[in-house]
């Protein structure tokens, strides 16, 4: 039976709809761990996310991927590949919120499960070509060895690009 | 009436010059965020032939520190200097939560608590842009819509802004049981500009979700058509109808075909 307006219970319910859709949408592999169609991941996820007072910005899928791999159920599961999906589905979540960074051409983010990788966006340099996702391998020493990234402002050069850490 | 649609990505780029090219569409509304980090000379190479509209999704006026804010408007007045858009138009909604984290659903302001604090800002934001701003009403879910209409109605009064009316959202918000689409009456009569979208239902909840990816749902059409019988739309009105997803070339150019139907036909014929 309708209730209205909706009740703060549907709306929260609804939230979860959407963060599902946030996450696995970018992040297929991982829903493919799941006999429960991802609810098995999804809700204690979101309890360590609430627990930890992380934000649901782009850093979400590092988040989970280090859930992931703290799981004994799901750790096994999380290769190179799985990995590398995670940290293309943060660049692009990044990507997706322009206004918060006019004045950068791409970004970056390295997990401290990938040592020597990094997996960046640059944005379109034409109206009429999308952003474009990368793999950049890094030196020993060019790898912070904890969660980081770094923005360019000048498309196609990472040099001058800072490492930071993740907004919690 | 100009006819236009929303152009969100530049994978939309090819079935948007069709539309043009088969003299289907008007205009294009860009939106910002995905695109305002280039220059505003790209937009216009590869598009020449067509005004322009602005339409920002998530600048965050409200939330965005006077600096954060004086900045984000030093970058975007280039484009409204050399695009000269049909509009600019902005959301009132919130992204994040005081604490600077993202929300994981946006949500309605406090139409009431919050009304000089929104005023304030609006005006603000609006004086650094050089522009009148548009301000488009929400798909309510949520009772913080109850009062939207009304909210609307005082501040636009108080400040000069204008509203970006969206059918769709209008009628989502009335099928939720937030607020009447009549409730909108008296503003629509001084709108110039419009959008209209398709939505879904959610069978979970039983409510209406503005999703920008289902075909422009028969209630609407019928909204529309009341208020084209009462001669609200003249020849200085734009409409944008929008698809965010599931979209290609004959399901837009259809959904453009049954609004201009719609704006047509006498109401009840």
């Amino acid at each position: 039976m309708k209730s209205f307006p909706a009740s703060e219970t549907i709306i929260a319910e609804l939230a979860v709809k959407n963060i599902y859709y946030r996450l696995f949408n970018h992040a297929p592999s991982v829903l493919t761990f799941s006999e429960s169609a991802g609810r098995d991941i999804l809700e204690p996820f979101l309890d360590y996310v609430s627990d930890h007072h992380l934000t649901m910005n782009w850093s979400l899928h590092v988040h989970l991927l280090n859930w992931l791999i703290k799981h004994p159920n799901w750790q096994p599961l999380v290769n190179v590949a799985v990995i590398k999906e995670l940290l293309t589905g943060a660049v692009t979540r990044w990507s997706l919120t322009g206004l918060e960074h006019l004045s950068a051409k791409g970004m970056m983010v390295v997990s401290k499960h990938l040592p020597g990788t990094a997996v960046g966006i640059w944005k379109s340099d034409a109206a009429d070509r999308p952003n474009k996702v990368v793999t950049i391998q890094l030196s020993q020493a060019g790898h912070p060895g904890e969660d980081r990234y770094a923005i360019s402002t000048v498309q196609n050069d990472w040099r001058e690009a800072q490492w930071m850490a993740l907004p919690k | 009436m100009q006819i236009g649609v929303n152009w969100i990505a530049p994978h939309t780029l090819p079935i948007i010059r069709q539309l043009i090219d088969e003299g289907l569409i008007d205009f294009c509304e860009i939106m910002v965020d995905n695109f305002a980090h280039l220059p505003a000379k790209k937009m216009t190479q590869v598009l020449p032939d067509v005004p322009f509209a602005l339409h920002i999704i998530a600048s965050r006026f409200m939330e965005k520190s006077p600096d954060e804010l004086n900045q984000l408007a030093q970058q975007l007045r280039p484009w409204i200097d050399d695009l000269q858009p049909l509009y600019v138009s902005d959301h009132l909604v919130q992204f994040t939560t005081a604490e600077g984290k993202r929300l994981p659903f946006i949500t309605e302001w406090d139409y009431d608590t919050q009304y000089d604090q929104l005023k304030e800002r609006m005006q603000a934001w609006q004086d650094l842009l050089g522009v009148p701003l548009l301000w488009e009403n929400h798909a309510s879910l949520t009772a913080r819509g109850k009062n939207q209409a009304l909210f609307y109605e005082k501040l636009l009064g108080d400040n000069h802004a204008n509203l970006l009316f969206d059918f769709s959202n209008a009628y989502i918000a009335e099928y939720n049981q937030i607020c009447p689409a009549h409730a909108w009456d008296a503003l629509i009569q001084n709108t110039r500009h419009f959008h209209v979208a398709g939505f879904k239902f959610d069978p979970t909840f039983s409510l209406a979700l503005d999703t920008h990816d289902a075909p422009i749902a028969e209630p609407v059409l019928a909204l529309m058509r009341r208020y084209a019988a009462k001669g609200f739309f003249q020849q200085n009105k734009t409409l944008v109808i929008e698809f965010d997803a599931t979209v290609h070339f004959e399901r837009w150019k259809n959904e453009i075909e049954k609004v201009r139907n719609a704006l047509t036909l006498p109401e009840g014929s």
